[in-house]
């Protein structure tokens, strides 16, 4: 068939099947602790993506691989910017971590596209919202209100995610009288840089004109081999820097890529570009802590976007459960069907209360938070690919048809995975975080009121997100464990007690596996104890947003749009995945080869614990099968 | 011992999960305490807040040793 009539092909069961779809709201919204998704400019933005002849056009788009720019200018004449940068008419209301995710999840449900070329704007304006003087930020206002979008330059195509090999450097120098670009000493007045190397597998490199540069400033000789790199000196050779696009910037070739097949993922190739020293971010040789300060932030809008594609998975499969009936009755009466529907509701609330919470955290302590962004980046972003998954079993063949938008769905997903820090990196970082607080219970400083703290956090009003991080922010971690005998001990039916108990034997499992040294000695087992203890942090969001007692009784409104299934949900959830971490932990024991009796005293076994998320769960599944059917 | 001194020693305890007496002034950031660049953020942005006192990148770079820290705070705190 020819491509033209692929395309054709592809527009008309589009159309038929967008054109159905009543969306409603999304759990992201439901859940939202306030009503910042309720802003008409992003209902403006929604209902624009919505309307059928923009549906179709974004369809036809991105099976053609074109950047969006119709789609994007169309959103820029209502509104788009002024989410990026104070506007004339709303100041800056809207430029608030809430208005940015709730950007990200509503443009993630309906095109991954649309939606990573808006979001790659935040994660760039935040290097600028970290470090930029007040003039900087004055001038880069004005471009992003004016509509110019931005990019972050980050990786290298040879360095991946070790940013301290990076190599793409920025020289000092001055002008002389020819105006020609000469080097100047370290120690000497520098006026202008000059800029050469190659920045590649950018979000917008060849489309956007503001451009965020990680640059070296430092020892551009001695820094080639990855293994000699020492962290706390390397960290000193690099800045970040604000340039606009010119002549000798030269665009290397777009990649295509399996997700997002219509954004403009490539690089660029400084060859001598002279910038003047004003361009520089920060302080000179402060870029590391402006590129980590940024992605701690972002990873937080990462949680947002993979909440909105699953989202969208979830309409799909919804709609399509309820339509569908090869056997008389729709297919979600069926056991093994409406089992991967309430499983997908799981997953979508959960991805969108770990996206909530960790917004609701930014914008009450800014950077201090960079935990609850690791981890609400790589589990939200593998529970939407679990979620999407469970999806795919619903639609049967109709996920794998490129003809039918959930194999969109399906390939956009795993995106998310890689944006800003891959999983590994991240479940590495949150593995050193899992040995402090294992080692924190033990000194019993896990007494804090975390109610009371939370209750705070979610009131809080919601703030731009430049005065975040202009400060300093105290590190937040909250004992998990203390935590969720907390909300245990709320009203509720959800068996969350228990998810104390499995908290503290996870910690004992990890206290065991760094007695006997596997703990250092093998990556594998630090990664999947993080996973497990990821899962229990998603829970913990799950329970304060989603459980409807516990969010009362945290002095959360009720969710919008109140469904007959959230209520049984919730004990669902809680038995389904604290009983995966449970055989996660016991498997842990057996393969770090854990003598018995590593369990932790005071505290149920894991036996106990397993009887008590299971108890009463046939009639909790059955109630749950008969709200979603009905 | 100065109280700022006190308050280091035990936030590198804290971030870089190491028991109080293995942070003798000839310890290693690196070798000795297993810094890398993550931990390396979380220890700036610790001592900063807790202390009150600016770090600049460079100047984080010359630190080998718990001493060197130990040096800097007794400088600027």
């Amino acid at each position: 068939m020819p491509h033209s009539t692929a395309v054709s092909r592809t527009r008309d069961v589009n159309a038929q099947h967008l054109e159905v779809l009543d969306r409603g709201l999304s759990a992201w919204q439901r859940l939202c602790p306030n009503d910042a998704w309720r802003d008409p400019v992003l209902l403006e933005l929604e209902a624009y993506l919505d309307t059928p002849e923009v549906q179709r056009h974004m369809w036809d788009l991105e099976a053609e691989e074109v950047y969006p720019r119709p789609i994007l200018d169309g959103l820029r004449e209502r509104g788009l910017m002024s989410i990026f940068a104070p506007a004339p008419e709303s100041g800056d209301a809207r430029v608030t971590p809430f208005h940015q995710c709730a950007l990200n999840a509503a443009n993630a449900r309906r095109n991954t596209s649309v939606a990573v070329t808006i979001s790659v704007n935040s994660l760039a304006l935040i290097s600028a919202y970290v470090s930029a003087t007040p003039e900087q930020f004055e001038k880069i206002n004005a471009r992003v209100q004016a509509g110019a979008f931005s990019s972050l330059l980050l990786s290298e195509l040879n360095h991946g995610s070790n940013l301290l090999a990076n190599q793409c450097r920025a020289e000092r120098g001055t002008l002389d009288e020819a105006g020609e670009w000469i080097p100047v000493e370290d120690d000497e007045p520098c006026t202008h840089y000059r800029i050469s190397g190659e920045k590649d597998l950018i979000n917008g490199a060849n489309e956007h004109d503001l451009l965020f540069a990680f640059l070296r400033t430092r020892n551009f000789e001695g820094s080639q081999d990855p293994k000699a790199i020492q962290p706390l000196k390397a960290r000193a050779d690099f800045s970040m820097f604000w340039i606009e696009r010119q002549p000798s910037i030269q665009p290397l070739p777009r990649w295509r890529t399996l997700p997002a097949q219509g954004a403009d993922i490539s690089g660029l190739d400084f060859n001598g570009t002279v910038v003047e020293a004003s361009r520089l971010l920060g302080r000179e040789h402060g870029g590391m802590t402006v590129a980590q300060k940024t992605l701690i932030l972002s990873r937080g809008g990462v949680a947002s976007l993979a909440s909105g594609c699953l989202s969208g998975a979830r309409d799909m499969a919804v709609f399509y459960a309820a339509r569908r009936a090869i056997y008389g009755d729709p297919i979600h009466t069926l056991g093994a069907i409406a089992d991967s529907l309430l499983k997908l509701e799981v997953l979508d609330r959960l991805v969108s209360a770990i996206s909530l919470r960790t917004t609701a955290l930014i914008n009450a302590y800014g950077v201090g938070v960079s935990h609850y962004t690791g981890v609400a980046k790589v589990i939200a972003s593998g529970f939407a690919e679990e979620g999407v998954t469970e999806g795919k079993k619903v639609l049967g063949a109709r996920a794998l048809l490129r003809d039918f938008p959930y194999a969109r769905y399906m390939q956009d997903v795993v995106l998310y995975a890689v944006f800003d820090g891959t999983t590994h990196l991240m479940y590495q970082e949150l593995s050193h975080r899992l040995s402090q607080e294992a080692r924190r219970v033990l000194k019993g400083a896990a007494s804090d009121d975390t109610l009371s703290f939370m209750r705070e956090v979610y009131a809080k009003p919601v703030v731009p997100v430049y005065g975040l991080l202009s400060g300093k922010n105290p590190r937040v971690v909250l004992p998990l464990e203390r935590h969720l005998e907390l909300l245990g001990d709320l009203p509720g039916a959800a068996p969350v007690g228990a998810l104390s108990g499995v908290t503290s034997q996870l910690f004992a499992c990890v206290r065991g596996c760094e007695d006997n040294g596997v703990w250092k000695a093998e990556q594998h087992l630090r990664l999947r104890a993080a996973e497990l203890y990821a899962t229990l942090e998603a829970l913990t969001a799950f329970v304060e947003l989603a459980d409807v007692d516990r969010r009362a009784a945290l002095g959360l409104a009720p969710a919008a749009e109140a469904r007959a299934l959230d209520r049984p949900l919730a004990s669902y959830a809680v038995s389904w995945l604290g009983r995966r971490v449970t055989a996660g932990i016991r498997e842990l024991a057996l393969d770090a080869g854990l003598a018995s009796g590593w369990e932790a005293p005071g505290v149920p076994a894991l036996s106990e614990l397993e009887a008590t998320l299971a108890e009463g769960q046939a009639a909790v599944r059955q109630a749950c099968r008969e709200a979603l059917v009905g | 011992m100065t109280p700022a001194e006190e308050k280091t020693l035990e936030i590198l305890s804290n971030v870089c999960n190491v028991p109080r007496e293995k942070l003798v002034p000839e310890a290693r950031l690196i070798q000795d305490l297993d810094i890398d660049s993550v931990v390396t953020l979380d220890l700036l942005m610790e001592l900063e807040e807790s202390l009150e006192i600016d770090i600049p990148e460079v100047k984080a770079a010359e630190m080998q040793t718990v001493g060197d820290v130990l040096a800097y705070v007794r400088e600027h705190a």
